[in-house]
């Protein structure tokens, strides 16, 4: 999908429930809704339409069309949207280094709330990690970058990220998965890999049973007469 | 064989609370990322297996191995861990010397025979029939000879002993030799640095006593739970990778803000060890927390690869380690997507904190 202008870059950030607006003729397109002139069910994300859909008024193509000004933000969207940004300006120090597979680009995968942060995947041509990006911004903001390694426990173990920072960003926590990231052949290979990696996160290793409490002892009441004439233990 | 004390009772002995004693098991299991779970099982077999009798010698060698060995911060620290083995030969650290001391290196070999380990630092030179080092008057290749036929095992202190290190740099003029191409028969467990970090040397001699077995080594020798990470891997400086930020420069802006050393000839991405996550000095601190670095003291022949201030050029994946992950994720299609799942659940188990060895939870 080809989106026009100024909106190419945020092509990624279109959530499944916005709603997107013809640049020609105004006509809206209503995701809850589908549209009925392309028998298109309800429910399909704009950016899940098939490339034949073109606007049912004026039959201009998907490309001429822009989200709907004033829709509620999705708050997740847009920050895991400036970390791609963040990490996209990076990638120029990397282009004369071994590190740098020239047929990877940078593309978060699989963003989901956890606890009070967002974790998901970062695949940018020079390393893979498990990203994790706090809900309220402030947050993590006394947490010093280098200190100590945040542990955090997930289904398939505990886990040491590093905190870093940076000034036009702001914080975020990082676990290693890959760097180099020379093993991946294309870009479709590299995402195969990060959806399974969230698979393996979520995915506890054969957990133990857990033993059952032993029955408690029968406990015979003390007979206070008893212990103060020092039969304790014999009740007679 | 003969009786020996069990290592719960000589630190008794020595007026240790048991409170202390099982401390020490806790954090022995934590250092070997086998979680606390592991903790009674430690204390078992420290309170009923026997010390296990460790005879100790020495080749050609800067002894920076036994120093480093000596400084464990284990919790109860030096003299404990001597008591745990029973080290009954090693010139540098015996009061015994001279004929006195080759008598103790003989009776252990026959009192204990097949029963005790050889801990080797250092590696012999082979050239003009090994007389480039000899100890107690014979050439040193006769003294490994010896001691290991009759060993359980070999433990390959540090990299002159795994790799041949600086006497074996090229021209080798001694032909220094890496103790596994001269002894072909044993069991051999590396554990390669300049030297290596004392809490690895004496978590490997804690899993020796606990379990009685190897622990699970890689494909070079390497016991996997502390050599499967790289440097590179869980480096404290790593969000500086990520985000681009290098120094240019000793003493530049970036040096000083502690961002990443790779352009300064950091070997940190291809070095196998566990400075990054055990640190040097009780935790305290190590290399590239310095500011310096690393130069890769771990890795084999690594005097050889070139300055310690050059930037790599090549950074093999996986280094050694190159398996179904490396040459699957190169072939696309269906079966490249079953080779995805297998890549990523290593990556994930390599991730976790305490390596591939973290067996609770």
């Amino acid at each position: 999908m080809i989106l026009s202008g100024a909106f190419g870059s945020t092509a990624q950030r279109l959530s499944a429930a916005t709603r997107m607006e013809c640049g020609v003729c105004w006509a809206v397109y209503e995701p809850a809704e589908g549209c009925a002139t392309w028998d298109i069910g309800a429910g399909t994300a704009f950016s899940d339409l098939p490339d034949y859909w073109r606007c049912p008024t004026c039959d201009n193509d998907k490309s001429v069309f822009l989200p709907v000004a004033g829709q509620e933000a999705d708050p997740m969207a847009d920050r895991v949207a400036a970390l791609e940004d963040a990490f996209r300006t990076a990638e120029a120090a990397f282009l004369d280094t071994p590190f740098h597979n020239a047929a990877l680009r940078v593309e978060a995968i699989g963003f989901r709330a956890w606890e009070d942060a967002w974790l998901g995947i970062l695949i940018t041509p020079w390393f893979m990690n498990v990203i994790l990006l706090p809900q309220d911004p402030a947050a993590w903001d006394d947490l010093m970058p280098g200190a100590v390694p945040q542990r955090h426990i997930l289904p398939a173990g505990r886990f040491d990220f590093e905190v870093g920072r940076l000034d036009h960003f702001g914080t975020w926590q990082a676990c290693s998965l890959f760097s180099t990231m020379e093993s991946f052949a294309d870009h479709n290979t590299a995402r195969q890999t990060a959806e399974a990696c969230l698979d393996a996160l979520f995915t506890a290793e054969a957990p133990k049973e857990p033993e059952p409490p032993a029955p408690p002892e029968p406990v015979e009441p003390i007979d206070r007469r008893a212990l103060l004439r020092g039969q304790f233990g014999s009740r007679a | 064989m003969a009786e020996l004390e069990t290592f719960y009772d000589v630190i008794r002995r020595q007026g240790i609370s048991r409170r202390s004693f099982l401390k020490f098991c806790s954090l022995a299991a934590a250092s070997m990322g086998l979680g606390p779970a592991f903790a009674p099982k430690i204390a078992h077999a420290m309170e009923t297996k026997p010390r296990i009798p460790v005879v100790w010698i020495h080749g050609l060698e800067c002894t920076c191995c036994s120093e480093s060995f000596i400084r464990s911060a284990h919790p109860l620290a030096k003299d404990v861990i001597l008591s745990m083995i029973s080290l009954d030969y090693d010139p540098v650290i015996m009061a015994a010397a001279g004929d006195q001391a080759e008598a103790a290196l003989e009776d252990t070999i026959t009192k204990y025979k097949g029963n005790y380990i050889l801990a080797v630092e250092g590696n012999p030179p082979l050239n003009e029939d090994g007389m480039f080092c000899i100890v107690g008057g014979k050439p040193f290749v006769e003294q490994l000879r010896h001691a290991a036929k009759d060993a359980m095992a070999v433990i390959s202190w540090g990299s002159c002993a795994s790799w041949g290190c600086v006497q074996a740099a090229a021209p080798n003029p001694t032909q220094a030799t890496p103790v596994h191409k001269v002894i072909t028969d044993k069991p051999i467990i590396k554990v390669p640095g300049c030297p290596p970090i004392a809490e690895v040397m004496t978590g490997i001699v804690t899993y020796l006593l606990t379990f009685g077995t190897l622990p699970e080594m890689d494909r070079q020798g390497r016991p996997k739970m502390f050599y499967s990470q790289r440097i590179h891997d869980k480096c404290y400086r790593r969000p500086h990778f990520d985000a681009g930020q290098f120094v240019e420069q000793w003493d530049d802006e970036a040096a000083r803000k502690g961002y990443c050393l790779y352009k300064m000839g950091c070997k940190g991405p291809t070095t196998y060890n566990a400075c990054s996550t055990t640190r040097w000095n009780e935790g305290v601190s190590f290399p590239i927390q310095s500011g310096h670095g690393c130069i890769g003291c771990s890795e084999d022949g690594f005097w050889d690869k070139g300055s310690f201030y050059d930037r790599l050029t090549t950074i093999p994946q996986f280094g050694v380690e190159s398996t179904a992950d490396t040459v699957g994720l190169t072939a696309a299609g269906a079966a490249g997507a079953a080779i995805a799942t297998h890549a990523a659940i290593s990556a994930v188990k390599r991730a976790r904190a305490g390596g591939t060895n973290d067996k609770s939870e």
